[in-house]
């Protein structure tokens, strides 16, 4: 079964040099963090997953399980689990999870590995647990790795999103839920009916597992097969031990927090480093009491850094919130080939097939309200590689003109956590159409046959490709490193 | 950008650290004590206003 250790084995036989398991003792507390914004400066463009297995917890101890971290930092590696390339991953991901979806499995609690151990009511001590405190004004360790499971109370639909929880005690957990979001949508049903609702914080699954329940999706279709669709084989369940037999839970996570979220109440959430990169206030939000937690023997905690947003996942892998964008888009226009996340915060690539004036307008429009958080949407015409930033930079300059290329769309929905918006989830939003008209100046090239020629090898010595470090080449395209002569 | 008016600056009567609150939740809810993130004391933010208004 498709679970972290299958990810794990993965690694290290298909990246072993990008699998670094750490034995120096480090602090949940900052120092982990730290170590990452050291190995940011290295500007890599893929981030080795790192195994931390002597953490201190807040309580002072060293904990037992592991943490992991940069599990998804890498868009090349995403691709490569999922038989994609990092140009066609956004789509593939998108097929996987609508036409290729797969029904869960249901599998007796024997057999799960995530009910190796099980903690019930007052045995449950969340400060065992090595989850980080990543930046200064986080009141403390914080679950933010983690899949939230509830249930649609009509339904019985679940829902999964990846959302954050501070471990506020040994049993409390307030945690964010988005207000647009289907997690929150699904809390005010509940509360309508003044009813508490049953959740779940499931922690350590294979990472294509938690891309699928990050991911949005339409409401009322399943998470548990998207994920299926996204790991290639049914998703495996388990029923709960607190919660019901009728509420299901991954039987393959490292962890599952099981509780119940008590209704119109209220506890102090944050303040939080956002991953906008600026410290988000403190805000009143649900909590989750917790009433069991079971996890495997030997398990691994998974925590991201977030707080900036090269560390994230969505940015690393460029997929995150682009596929949903994607799947609207081309409901609106088939002339969409692609959805990229781009590298300035709150910003969205398109890159589309124009055939008509307004096209890249309507294009935008979709984009913008079907992503969480989404600012701007820059339109590009076919030959942009929206996959290399400083190329759709370049478009972006030498293709727009803001007065009659951009378009403002004041007071929509905005990204809840933005520090720059002047009400909490309420955005301006600006369409920049890059797109070329009829009759533009064509751009600067050179006949094909030249190029392919052109072997840098014939030019430049060995001692020059010989300086490249070495990890420079396990990001460069197969074609290049042949031409050079680092690939035979 | 023009000044923003969502948050509120509250200060901590115990530890005497500054920590900003989302003004609007905590003036729906005027009973619910704010948090420490420092030294986990609680208070009710409206006592201890720096800046803002709730």
């Amino acid at each position: 079964m498709k679970d972290l250790r299958y990810f794990l084995n993965w690694m290290r036989q298909e990246h072993p040099q990008d699998l670094i398991e750490i034995d120096r003792e480090v602090d949940s507390r900052y120092e982990i963090t730290a170590v990452l914004l050291k190995l940011h400066k290295l500007r890599l463009e893929d981030l080795p997953v790192l195994v931390f297995k002597r953490v201190r917890t807040t309580k002072g101890e060293i904990s037992p399980y592991p943490v992991i971290i940069n599990i998804a930092g890498s868009r090349r590696r995403y691709a490569k689990w999922l038989e994609a390339t990092p140009e066609t991953v956004t789509n593939v991901a998108r097929e996987r999870m609508t036409t290729g979806r797969k029904n869960p499995v249901v599998i007796p609690r024997g057999e799960a590995p995530c009910k190796e151990v099980v903690k019930l009511g007052k045995e449950v001590d969340l400060f065992e647990l090595p989850a980080l405190v990543e930046w200064k004004y986080n009141p403390g360790p914080y679950i933010n790795a983690g899949g939230f499971l509830c249930y649609d109370p009509d339904t019985h639909v679940e829902n999964s999103a990846i959302i954050r929880g501070w471990i506020k005690s040994r049993d409390t957990i307030p945690h964010h839920a988005n207000h647009h979001g289907h997690t929150a949508h699904i809390r005010r049903l509940h509360e309508a009916r003044n009813k508490d609702m049953r959740a779940v914080f499931w922690v350590g699954h294979h990472p294509a597992a938690m891309k699928g329940s990050a991911t949005r999706i339409p409401y009322g279709e399943s998470h548990f097969q998207a994920m299926g669709g996204l790991i290639g084989e049914p998703l495996r369940l388990v029923p709960s031990e607190t919660l019901g037999d009728d509420f299901l839970v991954p039987a393959d996570a490292e962890f599952v927090i099981e509780g119940i979220v008590p209704a119109h109440q209220r506890s102090p959430e944050g303040p939080y480093g956002e991953d906008w990169g600026h410290v988000g206030a403190q805000r009143l939000h649900p909590f989750l009491k917790v009433t069991a937690m079971t996890h495997r023997r030997d398990a691994y905690w998974v925590n991201f850094v977030t707080g900036q947003s090269p560390f994230m996942i969505d940015r690393r892998e460029g997929t995150y919130r682009a596929d949903i964008g994607l799947r609207v888009a081309r409901m609106v226009s088939p002339a969409v080939l692609e959805v990229r996340e781009s590298a300035i915060k709150g910003g969205f690539y398109v890159r589309i097939k124009k055939s008509r004036q307004g096209e890249a307008k309507d294009i935008g429009l979709a984009v913008l309200s079907s992503i969480d958080g989404a600012k701007f949407a820059m339109i590009f015409d076919e030959d942009v590689d929206i996959n290399d930033d400083a190329e759709a930079l370049w478009a972006l300059g030498s293709r727009t003109q803001w007065d009659d290329d951009v378009t403002i769309i004041a007071g929509a929905r905005g990204g809840a956590t933005d520090p720059s918006t002047p009400q909490e989830g309420v955005s301006a939003k600006a369409i920049i159409d890059a797109t070329t008209p009829p009759n533009f100046e064509p751009r600067n090239s050179i006949p094909k046959e030249v190029l392919d020629g052109v072997r840098l090898n014939n030019y430049l010595p060995g001692q020059f490709f010989d300086s490249l470090p070495q990890r420079l080449f396990s990001q460069l395209p197969e074609n290049l490193l042949r031409e050079i002569g680092v690939v035979k | 950008m023009t000044e923003r008016t969502k948050t509120a600056y509250v200060k901590c009567p115990k530890c005497g650290e500054e920590f900003h609150i989302m003004a609007e939740d905590f003036a729906q809810h005027r009973d619910i004590n704010c948090h420490c993130p420092f030294c986990h004391e609680e208070f009710l933010p409206s006592q201890h206003l720096v800046s803002g208004r709730l």
